[in-house]
């Protein structure tokens, strides 16, 4: 290993040096190496090495079946983990040209939203304590344990919930199920105000993210940036807008976007999610169709031959899966664009000709989920 | 998905069948054209792809399919750009001019499939070690042999 890093290594004059963030640093989030060539404290060049969680997830579905080759996508983005199962599950009924019952749509569309609340409440508390904020962490996950609770008890699980299969869910929800979400939306609305006093109107978190980490909306499109790092740079691009599925077609919610494309843009564009993530959930919670939660699918599933494609809005951004089939009972290729790989190329952009402090920042702001690179 | 891109695409490429790949139109565009065409998607105004999605292959032994996902912002309309290469001269040149992000979608192609690209500046070995044979996601690759290759080499199997 050591070899291969040197291999690699950036050249450096005399008055630069080279430091190495990371596999196991903090602030990264998970095992992502970074080789930095600083100038003094300046960043003046990055590379990023992959591979530490690498477990050929694509290559392993080639040997899984249809039904099976979904669980091991909960693993991708671990926090995103019920909209991975989703996608995977909207493929294989386009394949089908299965109609998914409409209680198994809302209650799809309410477990992702709930996913994405979850998702970023434990952002929010992490970008806290990334910046030496450790209160917010606690804060954030008062609500967000409400959130793990209503999964675990409809689902049995708290994070790789597994809950979508093709045609539907896979138990209808938990009898406490709404009575929980609106108590949940409820004490969350109460609170938010909170996360305001807390962080965003904090004027040492503001100097360290205002102005920090810009990118560009040129710059954003050209390195496929999606998801809040690309609406925070002023693209509109949310999935559950453009292109909606499941029962995003009949709730009304705002896209936020922001044109200041630093890291405090990022920073509001999640904050005000959550808030509309709150309004989609307000709308379903009481219209919850009556009626079967599954559709019947037959044991062994087998695709027509051919390509097959869906996108789904993680809480990260555009999940893509390229699904081909030879018409066996397994998939032929399955590609899965996922947002964070293509996110990770902001990050040169956004720190050079920063200071190193910054690249913890930037970090947080990015929002990265290294199992979901190396997939 | 909407009309004008395609009779767009077959105005400015009339020598090109437009198929379809999943919901979207798609073309084929040999190794050697793969450039010209890449300047015209990008900078005619009525195509302007200036996002690349995705970039990925198929293994379709004996040939292999290299599959550009593109989408333009202003129009908002979509294209697959399908290259096929043949097994033995797996070159294809990069694309990193026209769009930045394909710099870590062609070493993640290189690093699954071998597909060499010629053009970029840092071609290594992404996901797998440096010293790695093989490509994973090629259907030559088999994993149970290779994991056993691994734990025999290292006197790791048990019986």
């Amino acid at each position: 290993m050591e070899q291969h890093i040197e291999s690699h290594i950036i050249q450096s004059s005399d008055d630069e040096f080279i430091i190495n963030v990371g596999p196991q640093h903090p602030s990264t989030h998970g095992v992502l190496h970074l080789q930095l060539k600083l100038d003094g404290e300046k960043i003046v060049d990055l590379r990023p090495f992959l591979g530490y969680i690498h477990r050929g997830i694509e290559k392993m579905s080639e040997s899984l079946t249809y039904k099976q080759f979904i669980y091991l996508t909960s693993r991708m983005d671990y926090l995103s983990a019920h909209i991975n199962n989703q996608a995977c599950c909207l493929v294989i009924e386009k394949g089908l040209q299965t109609e998914v019952p409409e209680r198994a749509k809302v209650i799809r569309t309410l477990m992702a939203e709930l996913t994405r609340l979850a998702s970023h409440q434990l952002w929010w508390g992490s970008t806290g304590l990334d910046m030496g904020a450790v209160s917010p962490f606690f804060y954030a996950f008062r609500e967000r344990e409400m959130i793990l609770e209503i999964f675990e008890e409809t689902c049995g699980s708290r994070l790789t919930m597994n809950y979508c299969v093709p045609g539907g869910v896979m138990n209808d929800i938990h009898p406490d199920f709404v009575r929980k979400v609106k108590q949940l939306i409820k004490q969350f609305r109460e609170n938010i105000h909170e996360y305001d006093e807390l962080l965003t109107g904090n004027p040492i978190f503001q100097s360290r993210t205002q102005g920090i980490g810009y990118l560009s909306k040129e710059d954003a499109i050209a390195l496929s940036c999606s998801g809040p790092v690309a609406r925070a740079s002023g693209i509109s691009c949310d999935v559950r807008k453009k292109n909606p599925y499941d029962a995003y077609d009949r709730v009304s919610f705002d896209e936020i976007i922001a044109t200041e494309g630093d890291c405090f843009a990022r920073y509001r564009v999640r904050l005000e999610e959550m808030k509309q993530s709150m309004n989609i959930i307000e709308q379903l919670i009481d219209n919850i169709p009556t009626g079967e939660y599954r559709t019947k699918i037959k044991g062994i599933i087998k695709l027509p031959v051919g390509e097959y494609y869906q996108r789904v809005e993680t809480a990260r951004g555009e999940l893509g899966v390229y699904l081909v089939s030879d018409g066996s009972n397994k998939p032929y290729r399955i590609k899965f664009r996922t947002p964070n790989f293509s996110n990770l190329g902001a990050l040169k952009p956004m720190s050079l000709g920063g200071k190193i402090g910054d690249l913890v920042a930037i970090m947080a702001s990015l929002d990265l989920i290294i199992p979901d690179i190396d997939r | 998905m909407s009309q004008p891109v395609e009779e767009a695409i077959k105005k400015i490429f009339p020598e090109l069948t437009l198929t379809s790949w999943a919901q979207f139109p798609a073309i084929e565009i040999s190794r050697d054209s793969l450039l010209s065409a890449c300047e015209k998607l990008t900078t005619h105004p009525d195509l302007r792809f200036d996002m690349l999605v995705c970039l990925t292959a198929v293994d379709r032994t004996p040939r292999l399919e290299v599959l550009y996902h593109l989408r333009s912002t202003t129009h908002g309309h979509e294209l697959i750009v399908k290259t096929e290469l043949d097994e033995s001269q797996l070159e294809i040149p990069s694309v990193v001019s026209f769009w930045k992000a394909a710099e870590l979608f062609e070493l993640e192609v290189y690093d699954m499939f071998g597909i060499t690209f010629t053009g970029h500046s840092d071609l290594r070995r992404l996901f797998m070690p440096d010293d790695w044979d093989g490509y994973p996601l090629r259907k030559s690759y088999k994993a149970s042999e290779v994991a056993d290759n691994y734990l025999k080499s290292h006197q790791l199997l048990i019986n």
